[in-house]
C-alpha cells in the first residue's frame, strides 16, 4: 500500500513535469510564432496545436498530483468546525464523490479516444495534427486519479476508524504554496 | 404542450444570416400544428462546433448545424464541398450538393456511421480579398502579398501564385489589415459588411472562390421517434428551405455590398482572365482530395464523386 | 423526463448540500450538471456531454492563455523581481507616513503587472514584507491586511486569470477586458495609499516611521533593479494594447520575457524550475475542473431553459438597471463568503451576465464589476481566500481574527473603489474604447 502510494506519486510528479516542459515549449512556439508572422512573414506551423495539445497534458497530467497535494478547492465552512472523526467522513465523501465523477469521465473518455484512434482524427488546417494523443492523454491522466482515489478513501477510512488528524489542512487550495514558504 | 420538443445546437451567434434556419423550425412547428417545436440554442450553448456533430448522434441534442471542417476525419466527403476553386457560384455549390446527396451513397453512409440524417446545407457568400490597395484584381499583384486563409485546401490555392496565407479568425481581421499584418482579407460581402473591414481595406476584388457552408442535420435517434407523416413534413420542408436559402443569401451579399460602397468601399471583378490563370498556377484541388482519400483506403469512391462533380460543375 | 422547475430544485439541493460538505467545488458542479441532464433530457444526453465537454475544453488555444499566464508569475517569482521591487519601494517610499504598508502596495501592484494570481502575491509578501514592518513596529493587523488587500490588485492589473475565465464565461474579447482591469486597478492602488496615510495620521502609533535613513546611492541603486518589471509591463501590456498579438501570445511572450530574466540573472535552477512547474500545474488543473464543472452545469441549465426563465422573470418586474446590479453585488458577496472567486464566476456568470446585459450595463465594464467583486470577496470572513493565505504563510504568529480585523479598513476602501468605477464607467472603458476599433 506504502509502496503503491510512492510509486503513484512518482508518476503523477512525473507527468506534471512532463506537462510542465509542455508548458515551457508551448511558451517558445507561441513566440517564435509571432516573431515568425510579423517580423518573417514565416508562422511557426504546427504552434497552435501544440499549444492545444499541451493543454490537455498539463490539466489531466497534473491531476493527480493536485490530489496528492489535495488543491481541489472546497468551501471549508463545515469542514473546520469538524474533529479528526468528522473531517475523516467528509473526506471520504468527497473522495467518492471524485471517484463517481472521475469515474463516469474516464468510462467516456476510453470511447472519445477509442473512436478517435480508429478514424485517425486529425486537425483540419494545413498541417494535419493529430488530436488522439490528447484524448489518450485525457483517459489516462483521469486513470491515475482513479487509482490515487481508491487509496485516499483506505487512508481516510483508516482515520474515520482511528480518530486521528490526517495532515494539516488548513488551506488545501494553497498547500504547495504555503509548504514552500514554511521552508 | 408540444409532443416533441426539439433543441438544435448551433454553433453561431444568433444573426440575420440565419434566417432560413430559424424560417425552417418555424414552418415545421407550423406545419405539425404545434406537434413538433424546435428551440435554437445559439453561440454553442448546447455543445461548441466541435461537439455538435457527436451530441447530435449520441441523441444529447436533436439537431445541429455542422461545419464540416471540424470533423474532418469523420465526414471527409462533405468537407470536399469546402475545397476552392470547384464550383463558380456558391448557388453552384448547392446544386452540385443536392445532386451529390441523391445519387452518391457516400455522402448519407458517411453521416448514418455519426447516427445522424442530413436535412439542408447553407450556402456560403462568395469570397473576396479585401484591403487598402486596389491591386487585388491581378494574380501579378497578389505575389508577396498576406492574404487571411483558413483550413488545408485554400492555403495551397494563395500558396501557388507567390501569396502567404496567414490563418487568422474572422475577428481578428480588421485589426490585423489596420496594422498592415495582413494584406488583404478573405472573406465574403456579409462578413465584410459585419466587420467593417471596408474601413481599414477599401478595396475588394472577386468574386474569387464559392463554397458551401455548413449542414443542418438531425439525429438519427430523435429521427426514429417521429412518426412517418412528421419525417416526410421534415423533408419536404428541408427541400424548401434548401430552395429559399440561395435567393436569401444572394440578396444578404448584395445589399451587403451595396452598403459598404455607400460607406465609401470599392468592388473590383477579378477578372476571368486572371482567374483562370490563378487556377491553372494552382493544383487540381480536388485530383488532391481523391489522392489523400486514397490512402484513406476510400480512392475509388472518391473519384466517383469527383467524376461526377466535374460534369455537374463543367457548364 | 422531469420539468425543469423540479429538476433544478432538486440540483441545487444536491448542489448545495455536496457543497456544504465540502466536496471540491468542480466536482459538485460536474455532478450537478450530470445529475440535472440525466434527470430533465435522459442518460444518454448527461453521458454524450461529459464525453465531449473535458476535451473541447482543455484542448483549447484560447484557453491556454491561463496555465501561461501562470508560468509567466512563477518565473517571474523565481527571478525574485518581488524582492527587488519590494526593495525599491522600501527605500523610496518607506519613510512615508505609513511607509512600509504603501511600499507593499505598490510593489504588490507592480509585481500585479508579472502575475495573474492574488494569492501568489499575498503568499509571497507576506513572506518579505510582515517581517520588515512587524520589526519597524506596524500593527501586525494592519501589516497583515494590508499585504492580503494589496494581494488582490494582481487581479485588475493585466495579465489576470480571473479577467480571463470572465471573457470565456462570456463570451467576451480577452484583449478588452485585460485592458480594462488596468486603470480600475492603478485606482484601486491609489485608494489604498490614501487610506494608509489617513490611517498613519489617525493612529501614528499602528505605522510608526522607521529611524534609518538610506542613503540615494542605495535608493537609485535598488531601483536599477526593477527594470524586469518594467520590461515584462511593456511586453504584455503593450503587446496586448497595440494589438502585437493575441492574449494566448501575450502569455507565451510574457512567460519567454520572464523566462529571459530568470536566465539574466542567473537565477535558473532545475530545482526551480521544478518548483515552478508544481506551482502551474496544479494551479493550472484546480482552475480547469472548476471550468469543466461549470461548464457541465451551464449545459444544464441551458437544457431546462431555466435561465430564460429566470431572466425573464426578473426583467418582467421592470426594476431600475441597478437594483440588478444591487442584486448582482449581494449574490456575489454573499457567495463570496464561502466560495473562491473562480466557482463564483462559473455558478452566477450565465444566470446573471445576460440580465445585466439586457439591463443595458456594458459586458466589458460588468467584467471590471465582478473581479473588483471577486477581490472584496477574497478578503471577507468566514471564507476570505486571501486572508487564509497571508495567516498561514505568516512568519509571526497571527490569529485568524486579527488578520479579518487587519483587512477591514482596506475592504471599506474596495467598497469606496467600487462605488467610483460604477459611477464613473469610462475609468474601466477608457482604454478598451480606445483599442477597440
Ligand atoms: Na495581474
Ligand atoms: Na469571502
Amino acid at each position: 500500500m506504502q509502496l503503491i502510494s510512492k510509486i503513484l506519486e512518482r508518476l503523477a510528479l512525473a507527468v506534471l513535469l512532463v506537462g510542465g516542459i509542455g508548458m515551457l515549449i508551448s511558451m517558445f512556439l507561441g513566440t517564435a510564432d509571432v516573431i515568425g508572422t510579423q517580423v518573417l512573414s514565416q508562422p511557426v506551423p504546427g504552434a497552435r496545436e501544440i499549444t492545444e495539445s499541451t493543454m490537455v497534458l498539463i490539466v489531466f497530467g497534473a491531476l493527480t498530483y493536485g490530489q496528492i497535494r489535495r488543491s481541489h478547492i472546497r468551501v471549508e465552512l463545515l469542514y473546520t468546525r469538524l474533529p479528526p472523526r468528522g473531517r475523516a467522513a467528509l473526506d471520504i465523501l468527497a473522495d467518492l464523490c471524485g471517484l463517481l465523477f472521475f469515474g463516469l469521465l474516464l468510462w467516456q473518455a476510453i470511447n472519445e479516444a477509442e473512436f478517435s484512434m480508429q478514424i485517425g482524427e486529425a486537425t483540419d488546417g494545413l498541417i494535419r495534427f493529430p488530436l488522439y494523443p490528447a484524448r489518450i492523454i485525457l483517459a489516462t491522466g483521469t486513470a491515475l486519479l482513479l487509482v490515487r482515489l481508491v487509496l485516499d478513501v483506505v487512508v481516510d477510512l483508516g482515520h474515520l476508524i482511528a480518530g486521528t488528524e490526517i495532515e494539516q489542512r488548513i488551506d488545501p487550495a494553497y498547500a504547495d504554496l504555503i509548504e514552500s514558504d514554511s521552508k | 404542450e408540444a409532443e416533441f420538443k426539439l433543441r438544435w445546437g448551433h454553433y453561431l451567434g444568433n444573426s440575420k444570416f440565419l434566417v432560413p434556419e430559424q424560417n425552417f423550425a418555424k414552418a415545421i412547428e407550423e406545419r405539425t400544428n404545434g406537434r413538433v417545436t424546435i428551440e435554437i440554442a445559439y453561440a454553442g450553448a448546447l455543445g461548441k462546433g466541435n461537439e455538435i456533430l457527436t451530441l447530435a448522434g449520441r441523441g444529447a441534442i436533436d439537431m445541429a448545424s455542422v461545419v464540416p471542417g471540424y470533423y474532418a476525419d469523420q465526414l471527409r466527403f462533405w468537407k470536399a464541398f469546402q475545397i476552392p476553386f470547384i464550383f463558380n457560384s456558391s448557388k453552384q455549390a448547392i446544386e452540385v450538393s443536392i445532386a451529390s446527396y441523391k445519387e452518391l451513397p457516400m455522402f448519407k453512409a458517411e453521416l448514418d456511421k455519426m447516427n445522424v440524417r442530413f436535412l439542408f446545407h447553407q450556402p456560403l457568400g462568395e469570397y473576396y480579398l479585401t484591403g487598402p490597395s486596389p491591386d487585388c484584381d491581378t494574380v501579378d499583384g497578389l505575389k508577396g502579398k498576406k492574404i487571411r486563409s483558413f483550413g488545408a485546401d485554400i492555403p495551397k490555392a494563395q500558396s501557388a501564385i507567390g501569396a502567404v496565407p496567414v490563418t487568422i479568425g474572422v475577428g481578428d481581421i480588421y485589426e490585423a489589415l489596420q496594422r498592415g499584418n495582413l494584406d488583404y482579407s478573405f472573406i465574403n460581402a456579409g462578413n465584410i459588411l459585419a466587420t467593417k473591414i471596408y474601413e481599414p481595406g477599401k478595396y475588394s476584388c472577386g468574386p474569387i472562390m464559392s463554397i458551401a457552408g455548413h449542414l443542418i442535420v438531425i439525429g438519427n435517434r430523435t429521427w426514429d421517434r417521429l412518426p412517418k407523416d412528421i419525417q416526410d413534413i421534415f423533408l419536404d420542408q428541408a427541400a424548401k428551405s434548401q430552395a429559399e436559402y440561395i435567393p436569401f443569401l444572394d440578396k444578404v451579399e448584395s445589399d451587403a455590398k451595396a452598403e459598404i460602397e455607400a460607406n465609401g468601399g470599392v468592388f473590383k471583378p477579378f477578372p476571368a482572365a486572371e482567374m483562370a490563370k490563378w487556377r491553372a498556377a494552382a493544383p487540381d484541388m480536388l485530383e488532391g482530395w481523391v489522392k489523400d482519400m486514397e490512402g484513406k483506403g476510400q480512392g475509388a469512391e472518391a473519384a466517383q464523386v469527383a467524376k461526377r462533380w466535374r460534369e455537374l460543375t463543367a457548364n | 423526463m422531469l420539468d425543469p422547475v423540479t429538476t433544478g430544485f432538486i440540483v441545487a439541493g444536491v448542489l448545495f448540500t455536496l457543497l456544504a460538505l465540502g466536496v471540491h467545488i468542480g466536482i459538485s458542479l460536474g455532478l450537478g450538471g450530470i445529475l440535472g441532464i440525466y434527470l430533465a433530457i435522459g442518460p444518454d444526453a448527461a453521458w454524450a456531454q461529459l464525453a465531449t465537454i473535458p476535451f473541447s475544453t482543455t484542448n483549447s488555444f484560447d484557453l491556454a492563455v491561463i496555465p501561461l499566464f501562470i508560468l509567466m508569475g512563477s518565473l517571474a517569482t523565481q527571478a525574485s523581481l518581488t524582492t527587488d521591487l519590494y526593495r525599491a519601494a522600501y527605500n523610496w517610499l518607506g519613510r512615508l507616513p505609513g511607509g512600509l504598508a504603501i511600499a507593499t502596495t505598490m510593489a504588490s501592484a507592480a509585481f500585479g503587472a508579472a502575475c495573474g494570481s492574488t494569492i501568489v502575491n499575498a503568499a509571497i509578501f507576506t513572506r518579505m514584507a510582515m517581517p520588515e514592518m512587524v520589526r519597524f513596529g506596524y500593527d501586525k493587523r494592519l501589516s497583515a491586511g494590508c499585504i492580503a488587500a494589496a494581494g488582490t490588485l494582481a487581479s485588475l492589473i493585466p495579465p489576470s486569470i480571473l479577467m480571463v475565465v470572465y471573457a470565456i464565461i462570456t463570451e467576451q474579447s480577452i484583449a478588452q477586458l485585460l485592458m480594462a482591469g488596468l486603470l480600475p486597478g492603478l485606482l484601486s492602488a491609489a485608494v489604498f495609499v490614501i487610506g494608509i496615510v489617513a490611517i498613519a495620521k489617525w493612529r501614528p502609533d499602528f505605522c510608526p516611521k522607521p529611524d534609518i535613513v538610506i542613503p540615494w546611492k542605495e535608493r537609485w541603486e535598488s531601483l536599477s533593479h526593477v527594470w524586469g518589471i518594467g520590461f515584462l509591463f511593456v511586453l504584455v501590456i503593450g503587446g496586448i494594447y497595440f494589438g502585437w498579438f493575441i492574449p494566448t501570445y501575450a502569455g507565451a511572450i510574457g512567460a519567454f520575457g520572464a523566462f529571459l530574466i530568470v536566465l539574466g540573472k542567473r537565477r535558473l535552477s532545475v530545482g526551480g524550475m521544478v518548483d515552478t512547474f508544481k506551482d502551474a500545474g496544479t494551479t493550472t488543473t484546480v482552475i480547469f475542473i472548476i471550468v469543466i464543472g461549470g461548464m457541465l452545469f451551464a449545459r444544464f441549465l441551458t437544457y431546462t431553459g431555466l435561465i430564460h426563465t429566470i431572466s425573464d422573470g426578473l426583467l418582467a418586474m421592470q426594476l431600475s438597471p441597478y437594483v440588478y446590479l444591487l442584486a448582482f453585488a449581494v449574490l456575489y458577496l454573499i457567495l463570496g463568503m464561502f466560495v473562491e472567486p473562480i466557482a463564483i464566476m462559473v455558478m452566477t456568470l450565465p444566470v446573471m451576465f445576460p440580465i445585466l446585459v439586457k439591463a443595458g450595463f456594458d459586458p466589458i465594464w460588468l467584467g471590471v464589476i465582478s473581479v473588483k467583486l471577486a477581490e472584496i470577496s477574497l478578503l471577507t470572513p468566514p471564507v476570505g481566500l486571501n486572508v487564509y493565505v497571508v495567516r498561514s504563510s505568516s512568519p509571526i504568529p497571527l490569529t485568524l481574527e486579527e488578520a479579518f480585523a487587519g483587512v477591514t479598513p482596506f475592504v471599506l476602501m474596495d467598497l469606496v473603489t467600487l462605488g467610483l468605477l460604477i459611477a464613473f464607467p469610462a475609468i474601466s472603458l477608457f482604454l478598451p474604447k480606445l483599442m477597440a476599433y
